[in-house]
């Protein structure tokens, strides 16, 4: 499904003349379908670029990241054009940022509407599943017209999960999902994480808590 | 799937031009101007896509060329040099155009009339300032009206029934349909720009620093009003600003423009995390 060659990552810092700070080097991995690959590493080490250079929001400085599209067939992420980067992200590849991104002014229940919107659900539809899965995330209804920005982290960290997974995604990728969490919601989120699995989502995730990491992973990959 | 638009080598220059500026690819860094003739580069070698139902961020410093492209794109200017192409994809919806055949015809060198066809049918622009886009002394439905009626509508009922649908959707009373726009608040006359805009029906819809100037909880209000109508209508966007906030708000794209030229262009994600060119670092890094 996913395919990683020496896949390296640094930047070139111009606001500091030129200086080269390291992301990640030479990371090569593979990641079969229905499978979750766990990345592993100290803090630093470059697992949050990895994801990011497979979502495109960094740009690989050298190797590739062939991915098996259901749309396209086989694409290199690395050199796709930005238009089949956008595609793919409405449709099959999603990812769970170690932040929330949040977006003002917009309501938690529309946040996590918002994917199953570009999908071409209705609105009421989108709304509905939206809720559910905020229930189901423990979040209180008391705050689902409430804008995240203004949730505690764990609650912040909920609807990011909620986001990224309520559109089914054949790809997902997850930086630290359940940093934050207390016991009882890590809980939910490595059932939804089960859940995904069985019905055939493919993922790569950085997860802090060793143990909560090899109770979903069925490989590691270490930085 | 094609793109809706694709601009190439869009070139804006003041100036006769001289063999120096003309074949060089690169003009020195950090200057517009060419050093032998003189020449200004308001728009240099400016090339891109824009998708269906995309939105397209233009962002760059004053000076960079953002409202000299819109302008050209808009047909205000003539450019230097350069083509235009715009593919209608088939949409159903897309507004028939009878005098003018646009597949595969570059869009520059049609005549005047049908650029004024194009424009009226397919494209909306909504100015920084309202002055340019309103006209301030006649009423917020005859504003729209005037532009319905360019777009070839004569039927009044069905013209007023529009102008009130679009008012309502831009949030502005319905009841102050009848007022011209100098009776309104700076935010509401953009809407009512916007508004106007939209009234055709365009599939290209051009921002032009919008919210620029205005407080910020109206500018959050028209900002939200676009993010809004862009997913219920499917209209491709080119949002120009300086303002960053604006630009990862409302763009999946970004062009960075710098002395009239692209200097680096992505997913505004990448372009806002991973920035390449030193210019897009630096202003990156000068965000509040």
């Amino acid at each position: 499904m996913l395919k990683l060659e020496n896949l390296s990552k640094s930047f070139v810092v111009h606001t500091l003349a030129g200086k080269v700070i390291n992301g990640c080097n030479q990371v090569s991995f593979d990641v079969r379908p229905g499978e979750l690959l766990g990345l592993a590493g100290p803090s630093g080490s470059g697992k949050s670029s990895v994801l990011k250079c497979i979502y495109r929001t960094y740009i690989p400085t050298s190797g590739t990241v062939n991915y098996l599209s259901k749309e396209f067939g086989p694409v290199d992420l690395a050199q796709a054009s930005e238009h089949t980067i956008v595609r793919l992200r409405s449709r099959e590849i999603g990812y769970v940022t170690q932040f929330l991104k949040v977006l003002p002014r917009v309501p938690a229940a529309d946040v996590v509407a918002e994917p199953l919107l570009w999908r071409g659900v209705s609105l009421e539809e989108a709304r509905k599943r939206s809720v559910d899965m905020l229930d189901r995330l423990r979040i209180p209804c008391s705050l689902f017209d409430a804008c995240p920005g203004t949730f505690s982290g764990g609650e912040q960290q909920r609807v990011n999960v909620a986001r990224a997974v309520i559109a089914r995604p054949r790809l997902l990728l997850l930086d630290e999902p359940t940093a934050s969490l207390d016991r009882h919601s890590v809980g939910i989120i490595v059932d939804i994480l089960r859940d995904l699995k069985k019905e055939g989502c493919t993922m790569i995730g950085i997860f802090h808590d060793r143990n909560v990491m090899e109770s979903v992973a069925d490989r590691t990959y270490e930085m | 799937m094609k793109p809706l638009l694709t601009v190439k080598n869009l070139t804006k220059m003041y100036g006769s031009g001289c063999l120096e500026c003309r074949d060089l690819a690169d003009l020195r860094e950090d200057s517009s101007i060419c050093p032998d003739c003189g020449t200004v580069f308001a728009c240099k070698d400016i090339s891109f896509d824009l998708f269906p139902g995309e939105v397209l961020g233009v962002v760059g410093e004053s000076g960079s060329g953002k409202s000299t492209l819109v302008k050209l794109l808009n047909f205000d200017m003539e450019p230097s040099q350069g083509e235009m192409y715009v593919y209608m994809n088939g949409r159903a919806d897309a507004p028939s155009l009878s005098a003018v055949s646009v597949n595969d015809n570059n869009l520059f060198s049609l005549s005047s009339y049908q650029k004024r066809q194009l424009k009226n049918s397919l494209w909306g622009i909504v100015y920084q300032s309202p002055h340019l886009g309103l006209k301030m002394d006649i009423s917020a439905g005859g504003n729209i009206a005037e532009r319905l009626l360019m777009a070839g509508w004569r039927h009044v009922g069905r013209i007023r029934e529009r102008a009130s649908l679009l008012l309502e959707k831009t949030e502005v009373p319905v009841s102050r349909m009848d007022e011209p726009p100098k009776n309104f608040s700076g935010g509401m006359q953009q809407r009512v720009q916007i508004a106007r805009a939209l009234s055709n029906k365009p599939v290209l819809l051009l921002l032009d620093e919008v919210t620029t100037g205005l407080d910020v909880s109206v500018q959050a209000r028209v900002l939200d009003l676009i993010r809004n109508l862009h997913r219920e209508l499917d209209v491709s966007m080119i949002v120009v600003s300086h303002d960053l906030s604006v630009i990862r708000l409302l763009t999946t794209r970004t062009l960075v423009l710098q002395h009239g030229r692209i200097v680096e262009s992505g997913l505004t994600d990448q372009v806002l995390e991973d920035p390449q060119h030193p210019y897009t670092q630096l202003l990156v890094s000068s965000a509040l």
